[in-house]
C-alpha cells in the first residue's frame, strides 16, 4: 500500500469498499495514527449523519405531514391496507411526484422502441395517474397501474405506485433510456420479492472499533441478492427524485422520493382491488 | 441552579441532536446536485460505489471524489464549522 493515504481511501474503508487485505492494513494504520484517525472519523461520522438526516426528514411513521396536506385539500384521510377507504384522493399537482412505478412503464418502452418512446410513455403515464385516487387500477396503454399512497417529502408530495404489464411480464435488463431526462439501469434479479428497501442502512457505515465508529460494521453485512433497479429522472416540475423499482409477484413497485431509502415500502403490498 | 440538570438532560441532548440533524439536512439540501445525488445513493440508498457510478453514468473515481467532498461538507456541519457545499463541485 502506498504511504500516502488519501481521503478517498479512508472513505472507502469507512464504507466497506476495500478488499479485506487492504482494509486490514489501512485499519491498522488508522488505529495507530491519530491524524489518520481524525480524518477517518470525518467519513465514518458523516455517513451516519447523512443517513440519519434523511431518516429524520422523512419519518416512516406517522405520515402526519401527509395527513395535514390531505386535510388542507379537504379530502378524507385514508391509508391503504389499514381498513380505511380506498380513496386517497389527494389532488397533487400533476407531475410533481407521480414518478413512482412509472419507470417500469418507461422500461417497457425502452425495450420496444427508441429512447424517445420512453419519455412519451412517461408523459402519458403522468397524465393518466395524476388524478387517480389511490387504490384504483388504471389502464395505461397495455399496462396496469395503481397508486398506493401519497406522502409529503422535503421537496413536495410523492406518490407510491405499482405497475405491471397485462401479461405480467417483468422488467428486463439492458438499460433504461439514457439521456437528459432519465439515466439508470434496470437489473432485475431472479427470485427477488421486492419487499423491503434493500439499500436501506447499507453501504456507508462505520467499521466497529475504529475512531468515530457508530452503528457497528454495517458495511460488512450481507449484500444479499439483487437490488431494485434504479433510475433517476426529472419530473416536469424539475425535481429529481430517485425512483426505485421492486418486484412483488408480477407487480412492479416503484416509489419515488429523494429520501426513499428511509421509507419502508410496506405499502408496496398490493391493495385490495389491485390484484386484477 | 435548581432544575438546571433537567434542562440540560436527555431532552436537551435530544433537541441538540435534532438541531444537528436539521443542520446536516440543510447542508445536504444546499449541495450541488452532483454531490447530493452521490451522497444519497451511497449513504442513504446503500449503493456500492460501482453501482452509484452505473446509475449516474459517471466513472467510479468521480463518484468517490464527489462523495468525499459531500462527506467533508456534512462533517463540517456536524462540527458546526463553516463549509461551502459548492466548493469543489466539479468532478
Amino acid at each position: 500500500m502506498s504511504d500516502k493515504v488519501t481521503d478517498e481511501m479512508l472513505m472507502a474503508l469507512a464504507d466497506g469498499e476495500l478488499d479485506a487485505a487492504t482494509a486490514r492494513d489501512l485499519a491498522a494504520r488508522v488505529e495507530g495514527d491519530p491524524g489518520l484517525s481524525r480524518r477517518y472519523a470525518v467519513f465514518a461520522r458523516s455517513a451516519e449523519a447523512a443517513r440519519a438526516a434523511y431518516a429524520d426528514a422523512l419519518r416512516e411513521e406517522p405520515p402526519a405531514a401527509l395527513a395535514d396536506a390531505i386535510r388542507r385539500h379537504g379530502r378524507p384521510v385514508a391509508r391503504p391496507g389499514r381498513g380505511w377507504s380506498d380513496a386517497w384522493q389527494l389532488p397533487l399537482a400533476a407531475g410533481i411526484a407521480l414518478v413512482a412505478g412509472l419507470t417500469g412503464y418507461v422500461m417497457r418502452g425502452a425495450d420496444e422502441g427508441p429512447r424517445e418512446a420512453g419519455f412519451a410513455a412517461l408523459d402519458a403515464a403522468f397524465a393518466a395517474l395524476s388524478d387517480a385516487p389511490s387504490g384504483r387500477v388504471v389502464e395505461i396503454d397495455g399496462a396496469q397501474a395503481v397508486v398506493l399512497e401519497s406522502y409529503e417529502t422535503a421537496i413536495g408530495p410523492c406518490r407510491l405506485a405499482q405497475m405491471r404489464d397485462r401479461d405480467g411480464r417483468g422488467p428486463r435488463g439492458g438499460g433504461l433510456p439514457a439521456g437528459g431526462h432519465l439515466a439508470g439501469r434496470a437489473r432485475p434479479a431472479a427470485g427477488r420479492t421486492g419487499r423491503g428497501c434493500p439499500g436501506r442502512g447499507r453501504g456507508c457505515g462505520a467499521r466497529a472499533g475504529l475512531p468515530g465508529a457508530r452503528g457497528g460494521d454495517r458495511a460488512a453485512r450481507s449484500r444479499g441478492g439483487g437490488r431494485p433497479a434504479s433510475a433517476r429522472l426529472v419530473t416536469p416540475a424539475g425535481l429529481t427524485p430517485r425512483v426505485r423499482i421492486g418486484w412483488s409477484g408480477d407487480w412492479r413497485t416503484g416509489w419515488a422520493s429523494p429520501c426513499c431509502g428511509s421509507r419502508r415500502p410496506q405499502a408496496a403490498v398490493a391493495l385490495p382491488g389491485a390484484s386484477g | 441552579v435548581p432544575g438546571a440538570e433537567d434542562i440540560a438532560g436527555s431532552d436537551g441532548r435530544e433537541a441538540e441532536e435534532r438541531l444537528t440533524l436539521a443542520a446536516v439536512g440543510e447542508v445536504v439540501a444546499a449541495m450541488p446536485e452532483e454531490l447530493r445525488s452521490v451522497l444519497v445513493l451511497v449513504c442513504v440508498e446503500g449503493l456500492k460505489y460501482r453501482e452509484a457510478a452505473e446509475v449516474l453514468d459517471i466513472p467510479i473515481g468521480t463518484v468517490m471524489s464527489r462523495l468525499a467532498r459531500a462527506r467533508r461538507t456534512v462533517a463540517a456541519a456536524l462540527d458546526g464549522t463553516e463549509a461551502d457545499p459548492r466548493a469543489g463541485a466539479a468532478g
